[in-house]
């Protein structure tokens, strides 16, 4: 069975806003593969971070509609023309999201703190120099700065302030962000997380994480920093990185 | 401001209850005209169809189009088109991208539409 998606002759358009391109298809791929936890963990408040066509969140609302009716959907993006095409994109599917025009998520944070159940973002993840990062036009939609790191390692904290206690995040990034780095940080903060896609297209070699909170994973983390012998943490923190996403894996399926 | 008929859905309302911070919802719908809901409201409410029915129209019914928030504290404008909000501050507002959040706790909430309640800022239209 197949399930809809977003079509691309809805999605709107505008010079100044970025078109669905590969890693937006990766990420609405990597959505549709994970569609029947997605269901099964039945989200009330779904929340896109960068929504630029707005293709990904009509596509993640289509993808749950089915079977989980009733989801809030809320999209923002630093740029205005951005917002205004995912309005028509979504209109054009018959999907409502309530739509701010903001820097990730300033002024929504108080309010909708511990709130979102599932999160997508596909983050501006080029690396480029530190000065074109910023704007709130067409670049804003790629300019990552240096290891195209600044606005992920921006988004992250913040994704961490709203997910709720069973959040799910799912973000699109590129090798030269150094993914493993990023999961690294995120199981710091109690999360586990598993590569959930990887696809290398002429350009890039892309690789969609899904975070999650894991409460064992604090546990976890104390009883390592009892250990000696600081050479061999991060090998086995990897170690058991790959050992949860296995075992949550299985549980979920 | 607009309304815009929603499907009522009780299980989706009961999962929203326990996200929302309710006080906001009550005050942003009665800035929006509507004060028909409870100012106090206990889970055991959630049961009653007449209450849900009211928790529903404030939720996802009312819409503000056109108009601005209004931090209550600075009176700063946050403009309104079409819906959506432009929370974006200018280069030169103080606190511009080294501390927005900040900048943000000092608008203290006064209402919502159906987004508004995820605001600390008032309403004008």
């Amino acid at each position: 069975m197949t399930y809809k998606t977003a079509q691309i002759r809805l999605v709107s358009s505008h010079p100044e806003v970025y078109e669905p391109c590969d890693d937006s298809f990766a990420l609405v791929d990597t959505l549709l593969a994970d569609r029947t936890n997605l269901v099964q963990h039945h989200p009330t408040v779904c929340m896109e971070i960068g929504c630029g066509s707005g293709y990904v969140i009509t596509s993640l609302a289509l993808i749950l509609a089915q079977e989980v009716t009733g989801a809030y959907y809320v999209a923002t993006d630093i740029n205005p023309h951005a917002v205004a095409v995912t309005r028509k994109t979504l209109e054009a599917h018959g999907i409502h999201a309530e739509l701010v025009v903001t820097d990730i998520a300033s002024g929504l944070e108080t309010r909708l703190t511990r709130s979102v159940d599932v999160m997508v973002v596909n983050p501006p993840y080029v690396p480029t120099p530190v000065e074109e990062v910023g704007g709130n036009g067409i670049t804003s939609a790629w300019a990552g700065g240096e290891n195209g790191r600044s606005v992920i390692d921006k988004i992250l904290p913040i994704a961490d302030k709203l997910l709720s206690d069973r959040g799910w995040l799912y973000m699109v990034t590129l090798t030269a962000n150094e993914p493993s780095e990023i999961c690294l940080n995120m199981r710091k903060k109690g999360y586990a997380s598993r590569i959930v896609l990887q696809r290398s297209t002429e350009e890039e070699s892309l690789h969609i994480i899904k975070f999650w909170r894991d409460p064992e994973l604090e546990v976890t983390e104390i009883k390592m920093s009892n250990k000696p012998g600081h050479g061999t943490v991060i090998g086995s923190l990897l170690s058991q990185i790959s050992q949860i996403s296995f075992l949550s894996n299985c549980s979920s399926n | 401001m607009v309304e815009k008929e929603i499907d009522f859905n009780p299980d989706f309302l009961k999962n929203m209850f326990h996200k929302v911070q309710y006080k906001a919802l009550v005050d942003a719908s009665k800035i929006m005209g509507y004060a028909d809901l409870p100012n106090v409201a206990e889970p055991s409410m959630l049961e009653s169809e007449e209450f849900l029915r009211k928790f529903h129209h404030a939720l996802l019914e009312l819409h503000l189009e056109e108009g601005s928030l209004i931090c209550p504290e600075t009176g700063r404008k946050f403009p309104v088109n079409k819906g959506i909000p432009n929370m974006l501050l200018h280069e030169d507002e103080p606190m511009h991208r080294i501390n927005i959040e900040l900048q943000f706790r000092k608008h203290e909430l006064k209402i919502s539409t159906n987004i508004l309640w995820m605001c600390k800022l008032g309403v004008n239209y």
